[in-house]
């Protein structure tokens, strides 16, 4: 399996980006393809010394790596990435790798 | 190899579109899952890399594997890469729990404190932790 990783920084409106994410960003990632399964944090996301600089974690199963980088390649992947900048008003890192049990 | 894998993944697409307007289903819901919190570990590039993993391998891996309610443990295998090109991330680790709770309670045990007190011993470009309930978009 694959994962892409997103941690969304603090935005400046945590309301609009949550209406904005729930409302447009989450349907348009479902149609990348290859997608296996996508999971997205729920309530505060923290450190073990307190609360974390990020807002919200979205990770995204995919088969391998080579299916993450095709399919954001893709139609519907650019659509999506290209989404990011209409609500990730915190910034956002995006990781992408293989990945197995430990 | 690019070109077949774009091909397949049309292919599956396709089947899955068509399966989805068929009976309103789509391959998340196939594989929703039972609600879970995660902990997400980002180290960082590590002074010696090849140190790094073997340590990592025999001695962190048994030591956080004994973390009480632990239920997976996902590691990174190979570069982790951003959209630009590679990351200053050099391993992922993501340790599913049932809950934030369970996971609180498993980093105060004696094994989690071990774990976590481990990182020091081998993290040395440093480790960012990440923990929260998760569920299905």
């Amino acid at each position: 399996m694959a994962k892409l990783v997103v941690l969304y920084k603090t935005p400046k409106d945590k309301a609009a980006f949550d209406a904005y994410y729930k409302a447009t960003h989450i349907p348009l990632a479902y149609k990348i393809p290859g997608l296996k399964k996508y999971e997205i944090s729920d309530g505060a996301v923290s450190t073990p010394a307190g609360p974390a600089d990020v807002y919200l974690t979205a990770i995204l199963t995919f088969d391998s790596l080579a299916a993450i980088q095709s399919a954001l390649g893709s139609a519907e992947g650019q659509a999506a990435a290209g989404d990011l900048a209409n609500f990730a008003s915190g910034g956002a890192d995006l990781y992408m790798f293989d990945s197995k049990d430990a | 190899m690019a070109t077949s894998l774009t091909r397949r993944d049309f292919a599956a697409s396709a089947i899955l579109l068509v399966a989805g307007s068929y009976a309103g289903w789509t391959p998340a819901q196939a594989a929703e899952s039972k609600p879970a919190a995660k902990l997400l570990v980002l180290y960082k590039t590590p002074k010696d890399k090849a140190a790094f993993d073997a340590y990592y391998k025999a001695t962190h891996i048994p030591l956080a594997s004994k973390i009480p309610g632990l239920r997976t443990y996902e590691i990174s295998e190979g570069v982790v890469n951003t959209p630009a090109g590679p990351s200053d991330i050099y391993l992922t680790a993501i340790l599913t729990f049932d809950n934030l709770a369970a996971i609180q309670a498993g980093l105060a045990s004696p094994e989690g404190q071990a774990a976590a007190g481990d990182l020091a011993n081998f993290a040395t470009g440093g480790a960012d932790l990440f923990m929260f309930d998760s569920k299905d978009a």
